[in-house]
């Protein structure tokens, strides 16, 4: 049961960041890569909130460690970083390094704590 | 259509695969680092470095089956909200040396990984290349 529900929560992370990154990009024009930036914190800010309000159970693995992390990506966020460094774009990649961190890390302490 | 169906399956299995691995107890503890999450996310990274330099046709697969692997798969297979909450929680509990390190070596080896996997990718892009010629 476990894995069922952290699975379909997988599945419809994966589909709503694929959706929602498709609707970012078609407003915003721009070589940093924002849509994968506004995902990956507005999903830790979520974590957070979930983290709090549903610190165990079936909810948690479908929401906190399906749906959410599979909605937030590390890979992507590292490609498109590795693909700024080499295109010589040394500061914009250090910015969206560090700005994702320090936004997500922020934003979940937000959920968590606030919420 | 087939499109969304290979995403959400691709989704379905790396966030399962993920849980199953965090689940594993690591033989050591490494400044009570969260070792799993950092070897999904790098061998995830690794692999998406792989699957984005390497052309769909020489993998003899369809554009929306790389899709359903990069997207689908890698995309759901690593995570930053799950670093997000460790290192949240690691801030709170006063362990700032070891966020500190966690931060360092998920970076580091997070770019090191996706350069390694764009470079092996390129390398058989090239190997095939010469045995077509």
């Amino acid at each position: 049961m476990a894995l069922f529900l952290v699975g379909i929560g997988g599945m419809l992370g994966s589909l709503t960041r694929y959706s929602a990154g498709r609707l970012i990009n078609r407003h915003i024009k721009s070589a940093f890569p924002y849509a994968t930036f506004i995902i990956n914190i507005v999903g830790a800010f979520m974590l957070g909130i979930v983290s709090a309000r549903l610190s165990s159970g079936e909810l948690y693995l479908l929401a906190g460690e399906g749906f959410l992390g599979a909605f937030t990506t590390f890979s992507t966020f590292m490609y498109e970083g590795f693909d700024l460094i080499k295109n010589n774009k040394y500061l914009n990649a250090a910015l969206y390094v560090t700005a994702t961190f320090v936004l997500g890390v922020i934003g979940f302490g937000a959920g968590y704590y606030c919420f | 259509m087939r499109k969304y169906i290979l995403i959400a399956i691709g989704g379905f299995v790396g966030a399962v695969l993920r849980f199953l691995i965090r689940l594993i107890e690591p033989p050591m503890s490494v400044e009570g680092l969260p070792i799993n999450t950092l070897i999904i996310n790098i061998a995830g990274s690794l692999l998406l470095g792989f699957f984005i330099t390497v052309s769909a046709d020489a993998l003899r697969l369809k554009e929306e089956e790389r899709l359903g692997i990069t997207t689908g798969f890698l995309g759901a297979f690593t995570t930053f909200s799950t670093i997000s909450k460790e290192i949240m929680l690691k801030i709170s509990d006063g362990s700032i040396g070891s966020v500190m390190l966690y931060l360092f070596l998920t970076v580091v080896l997070g770019l090191t990984a996706v350069f390694i996997g764009a470079e092996l990718g390129q390398r058989l892009m090239l190997t095939l290349e010469e045995t077509e010629d």
